[in-house]
């Protein structure tokens, strides 16, 4: 199974190199102040959303699918390989997102650093649920039709939450909300609550993927 | 001497192609050559020998267990690189280290060594014989005791396929090894199998010793009321123009001795499948 992972981590090696520069041009634009720090953790997520479907993408322009059937490893432990893949991806974007929060606080860019840390495992909740979500549209679909659909419904959703918000007054109502500011046993209990809740989510989300491609024919 | 494959009733259905029922068997030490036209079945029957593709009926037995259990032991070669041209021909070694617990990593890079290829080279910029013989080295570095290798010699030069055959044959010497081997090349089959089989839409027309099928059949060309005097028994299918015919025989010898003014030559496996395929059936 490690073969597996290293295959997607070493597919995925040049994309990796090219969203890691565009990160640090973010991070950079960040620490002049421009643009808040919360922008790299919403850059994460995207990256962790457009990674996983990339190998999809890769895997089927190669027909990997017919020779990974061949190898001693098995179709569940060929899906258990990617979803811990794609964990690795979350653990990563969250761990880089941290240690850019820490030098931008260093520099006086981050004022609040508990609302960082809650943003910030809040971003790599998103990035698990987007995920959980998309790879069992991917293993049903492949990746051409489940890109569509997976945008497709996101742009629903978008619009959905728009005509909610749109009666209450839009932004300027969400703006006048007032949260309570967390506490410092708050904030380190989200970051956990996050992460069982992504690990619960991906874990469903592994089971229906397996299901998809136990039943599929190559 | 085991079995190496066994497959019993195999059956594979499609809406629109129907594989089988299927039975073949191939010794240890011996190399099966499956042949038939484009679209026959024969990547079919790899797939769902090997569980790529779930059979509709049927069981199949590799190295005297069920196929997801001999897979350690298998080594594949598909009809095309699966491998993304996004890694460097290393890597594949890097992979399938972690994927078999036999893989010997010295072995691998002595087959990239021998075919010419480099590590750090990416398999993007490998032509298709190059990415062939990447595929060989990664089906054979593992030292498996069964090769199953869909059109593995195409696209590689005539200097290499005869380097490969060798390969196989030497790999054959093993009571406990065997090669499956689809081709459209006749002419390697005619070389190392020991048995043919033929699969001619979907069903298996024919599977007996290379020799033997060779030592049979033979192609008959004469005029065509010399071909009308041929006792229908011995014709499996015949071909006409406008002033001659040629057919394939059955029973060669007991042939020419019925017949001794015909000419009958022995067939190539290109004819038996041209005749089988495009001939008037007797």
């Amino acid at each position: 199974m490690t073969g597996l992972i290293l295959k997607d981590l070493l597919i995925l090696r040049k994309g990796l190199r090219s969203y890691l520069f565009v990160i640090i041009v973010y991070a950079a634009i960040a620490f002049t102040g421009v643009w808040s720090a919360d922008i790299v953790g919403v850059l994460m997520v995207i990256v962790v959303m457009i990674l996983p479907m990339n190998v999809f993408a890769y895997d089927k322009q190669c027909q990997w699918d017919t020779y990974g059937l061949a190898l001693p490893v098995g179709r569940t432990k060929t899906v258990a390989a990617r979803y811990l893949c794609v964990l690795l991806l979350c653990l990563f974007s969250v761990v880089l997102t941290a240690i850019l929060g820490a030098a931008l606080f260093a520099v006086g860019r981050v004022e609040e650093p508990v609302e960082f840390m809650v943003s910030c495992s809040v971003m790599g909740l998103m990035a698990m649920l987007v995920n959980a979500i998309m790879l069992p549209f991917l293993y049903k679909f492949g990746p051409e039709r489940a890109r569509m659909m997976f945008f497709g419904a996101l742009g629903g959703c978008v619009l959905l939450i728009a005509a909610i918000l749109f009666p209450l007054g839009g932004l300027e109502w969400l703006k006048s909300l007032e949260f309570a500011e967390p506490t410092l046993g708050q904030a380190t209990a989200i970051p956990a609550a996050a992460a069982l809740a992504g690990l619960a989510l991906l874990a469903l989300s592994f089971l229906l993927s397996r299901h998809f491609y136990g039943a599929k024919d190559v | 001497m085991t079995n190496c494959i066994e497959i019993k009733g195999l059956v594979k259905e499609y809406k629109t192609f129907a594989l089988g029922p299927i039975d073949l068997t191939v010794p240890g030490g011996s190399i099966l050559g499956l042949i038939g036209e484009n679209g026959a079945g024969k990547t079919t029957l790899i797939k769902s020998m090997l569980g790529i593709t779930r059979p509709s009926a049927g069981e199949v037995s590799l190295l005297g267990t069920e196929p997801d259990r001999a897979k350690e032991d298998i080594g594949v070669v598909m009809d095309d690189c699966f491998f993304s041209e996004y890694l460097r021909v290393k890597d594949v070694g890097s992979v399938l280290s972690r994927v078999y617990k036999g893989w010997d990593r010295a072995l691998f890079r002595d087959y990239l060594d021998k075919f010419g290829l480099t590590g750090a080279k990416n398999i993007k910029e490998l032509s298709r014989g190059m990415r062939m013989k990447l595929s060989l080295a990664a089906a054979l570095a593992h030292r498996p005791k069964l090769l199953l290798l869909d059109e593995a010699t195409a696209g590689l030069d005539p200097v290499m396929r005869d380097e490969i055959l060798d390969e196989f044959l030497a790999f054959v010497s093993d009571e406990d090894h065997a090669v499956l081997i689809s081709s459209h090349i006749t002419s390697d089959l005619e070389k190392v199998a020991d048995y043919i089989a033929y699969l001619h839409q979907g069903k298996l027309l024919m599977c007996d010793e290379k020799d033997r099928l060779l030592e049979n059949y033979g192609r008959l060309a004469c005029t065509k009321a010399d071909l009308d005097q041929v006792d229908r028994g011995y014709v499996v299918a015949a071909r006409r123009s406008q002033y001659s015919a040629e057919a394939l025989i059955r029973r060669r010898d007991d042939f020419k001795r019925t017949y001794p003014r015909l000419t009958v030559e022995p067939v190539t496996l290109d004819e038996l499948m041209v005749f089988i395929v495009k001939g008037e059936k007797a």
